[in-house]
């Protein structure tokens, strides 16, 4: 009986473990996630139709999937796209599937033991590493895609895709980082929204004007510092460089944000936002975009693809202004979603031609003509970023002219990265830690992360 | 099967058809409970990348790197003070309540499902409401705050806060359960003990210490191993009310379970993440078998 009783604990024990394994639900996607982009207004659902055979070439037919995780607008261009192609292309047929992004990255995995999956895939750069890693992305061919022309032709952060000299993913579109502000705000404070700052140090002067505090709380931030969403970002890629400093070494083996003075006095500046110039406080608004939307916060800095969501639900005037410079230079982050050829395809020559023609189609400056407008991403080609409809966009010019300068990061866990810069912060503001100590300590961590990972190379 | 069972006396044929009911059942328990939990425990021998195929043997290198993890030993202290925190909150808060809705002559009915809505309603609803309510800039406790002339807190912004904040919406969320089990604990003890008791000239504050708090042993032992074990397993509030799930700031607010979630669904190391849910369960286990131990010390009179 006791044994009995005994089993029973045990099996008993063994649910309520099983029970706590918790089911994937988070309520907010990471950063990475785009759900913020504009939601597209003429990107009419079009069924793929199959183009008519009587043009048919000899060759055989062949079908290609292709996967992406859903955003609405970004299905219904892709669904257009494909039309197009396909009537191009009267032989190739391509199923387009998609996920909710947060079982994105669970259904690739799911369906590599499996053996099925896309041929051609949408990825977050960041990713890249991990998927090339594990065998999962095929290389480029060289011969359709001269590693010397992609340099030619595409904006510099595509490089990141770039792994022992072979180019892995192509992007159709990029983001990048730029300054949101309230124009009310600025008016009221006596600055002229026209002329906006130029460098860091104007930023935080301009963010003190219009600092409101009542009653000893701050009820307007000028500048809303709020690492968990871009602000990481802007730290890790632009203000290090901003300072004179680098970010990570040659080959992203070894992060470098303590190395140099440059990073050091770049997250002063971070800090200093909310101890010296007392321009933020962690508390205001919630986070940055919704302090900014609730004309809590006068400036944010966000990307490209926030534009959508400012534009429908922001009740004041605004504007965006290109990323400021700091002392020694001007930097910019950049990322993207970009588009892989798998191995499974590579596999099979005629599904490998097709996925190539595919892909060729996807970043080709026509698509990205059409991408622009109704994503809200900036064209991943240098030619395309010349056309006038988006060069004199005055939503979309400030953040072309940072994009030469904007770098992509080489993340091996971006959460993991991110949270060490959170905590980091959150140390020197909460409990006030040393700044340097603490950015030392956030260097630690996500260098151990790096380690681990080219251990496992 | 007709013709079979002829051979079968009554009794034996009960026990066949007992067997096969019971079959079903303990088919289901083994392919959805037992052979899972099994496979998660071989999961964390390997070093399990969702999306590589080669997943190599790690042997018990998972749990040495979970050892000299500090976010990992910081979320289990949280874990456990989650647990210190809450469940005497909510025994006392149950036993108080439950004790007055039995004295409650009108509306008893009324009242029980006032204070049991809580505990039916979604815990990510609550936990959103509680985080407005949190909300330093305009939630409404900052404004009571105000209007008392106390100083305003930042709460879940706080790192000292933050865990104790999570815990008041957890108890105020369970206690409507301790209050229906205590009230069923009430309502078994039978009222000749505290006639009796009267009659020897016995006032309140005794017949509660020696007779109600005594015979509700089994319930408050009941509810401690219940309220130990989900508060454990705390997730679904610390994942709503820390700043964008990530049981901060300052990891003050991650528990166990987010640790393993972050783990497993945002740094995908299936391997590592499992032998945190190893972990997990040996903790569950040993307290489950020190509490029944305790349980089978039975108070009788």
């Amino acid at each position: 009986m006791k044994r009995l009783t005994l089993l029973a604990i045990v099996a008993l024990a063994l649910v309520v473990a099983a029970c706590s394994s918790p089911t994937p639900a988070p309520t907010q996607a990471p950063a990475a996630n785009p759900t913020t982009a504009p939601a597209a207004t003429q990107a009419p659902a079009a069924n793929p139709t199959t183009a008519p055979a009587a043009t048919a070439a000899p060759a055989e037919k062949v079908e290609i999937e292709y996967w992406q995780y859903f955003y609405e607008s970004k299905k219904n261009l892709m669904d257009k796209l494909i039309a197009e192609f396909e009537a191009q292309n009267p032989n190739i047929t391509v199923v387009q599937t998609t996920f909710p992004y947060e079982q994105y990255n669970d259904k690739v995995a799911a369906s590599v033991p499996a053996g099925r999956g896309p041929d051609v895939i949408n990825l977050y750069y960041g990713w890249l590493p991990r998927y090339i890693n594990s065998g999962y992305l095929a290389p480029l061919p060289e011969a359709d895609f001269p590693a010397a022309e992609i340099e030619k032709d595409f904006v510099p952060m595509v490089q990141i895709a770039k792994v022992d000299g072979k180019y892995y993913a192509l992007p159709t579109a990029v983001r990048n980082l730029a300054i949101f502000y309230n124009k009310d705000l600025y008016t009221a404070a006596g600055l002229d929204p026209a002329n906006p700052p130029k460098t860091f140090e104007e930023l935080a002067a301009a963010a003190q004007k219009m600092t409101k505090v009542e009653n000893g709380k701050m009820t307007v931030a000028g500048w809303r510092v709020d690492l968990t969403n871009q602000d990481h970002n802007l730290y890790r890629e632009i203000l290090i460089r901003a300072y004179g400093g680098t970010p990570q070494s040659e080959d992203h083996k070894k992060i470098l944000w303590n190395t140099t003075p440059g990073g050091y006095e770049a997250w002063q500046f971070l800090v200093d936002l909310t101890t010296k110039y007392k321009v933020s406080e962690p508390t205001i608004g919630q986070d940055g975009p919704t302090a900014w939307l609730a004309q809590q916060a006068a400036m944010m800095v966000s990307g490209s693809f926030y534009l959508g969501t400012a534009k429908s639900k922001a009740t004041f005037n605004y504007g965006v202004f290109p990323m400021p410079a700091g002392p020694k230079a001007t930097a910019n982050f950049g990322s993207f979603w970009t588009h892989g050829i798998t191995t499974k395809a590579a596999k099979d020559p005629a599904k490998l031609a097709a996925s190539v023609k595919f892909l060729k189609f996807l970043t080709s400056a026509e698509v990205m003509k059409q991408w622009t407008p109704a994503i809200g991403e900036l064209p991943a080609r240098a030619e395309v970023l010349q056309d006038p409809t988006f060069a004199n966009d005055p939503l979309l010019a400030p953040f072309l002219k940072t994009l030469p300068v904007s770098y992509a990061t080489f993340f091996v866990d971006e959460a993991a990265d991110r949270t060490a810069l959170v905590n980091a912060y959150d140390s020197v503001i909460l409990k006030g830690v040393d700044p340097k100590q603490a950015l030392d300590e956030a260097v630690k961590i996500v260098q151990k992360l790096f380690d681990d990972y080219w251990a496992s190379q | 099967m007709a013709v079979r069972s002829r051979g079968l006396t009554l009794g034996q044929r009960r026990m066949v058809w007992a067997y096969i009911f019971l079959f079903v059942p303990l088919v289901f328990f083994i392919s959805i409970r037992v052979a899972p939990t099994l496979f998660a425990m071989s999961v964390s021998l390997f070093q399990w990348d969702i999306l590589s195929p080669e997943k190599p043997w790690m042997g018990l290198e998972n749990y040495r790197n979970l050892f000299h993890d500090d976010v990992f030993w910081k979320a289990l202290t949280n874990t456990l003070l989650y647990v210190a925190l809450s469940v005497p909150l909510a025994l006392v808060f149950g036993l108080s309540v439950a004790l007055l809705l039995q004295r409650a002559i009108h509306w008893k009915g009324f009242f029980r499902a006032l204070y049991f809505i809580p505990f039916v309603t979604s815990t990510v609803a609550i936990s959103w409401v509680w985080r407005w309510m949190y909300e330093p800039t305009f939630g409404p406790l900052n404004k009571l705050l105000a209007l008392l002339g106390l100083p305003e807190q930042t709460f879940l912004a706080n790192p000292d806060q933050a865990l104790p904040s999570i815990v008041v919406a957890i108890t105020w969320q369970a206690v409507g359960f301790y209050i229906i089990i205590f009230l069923a604990g009430l309502e078994a003890i039978p009222s000749d003990f505290y006639d009796a008791a009267k009659i020897d000239g016995a006032d309140g504050w005794n017949l509660f210490r020696h007779i109600t708090l005594p015979l509700l042993n089994p319930t408050i032992v009941f509810l401690t191993v219940i309220g130990t074990i989900t508060g454990i397993q705390v997730f679904t509030q610390v994942l709503n009310m820390s700043y964008q799930g990530m049981g901060g700031p300052l990891n003050s607010t991650k528990s166990l379970v987010l640790f393993i979630y972050q783990q497993a669904f945002q740094s995908f190391k299936m391997g590592y993440a499992a032998a945190g849910t190893v972990v997990l369960f040996a903790i569950i286990l040993l307290i489950t078998l020190i509490q029944l131990r305790v349980t089978s010390r039975r108070v009788e009179y």
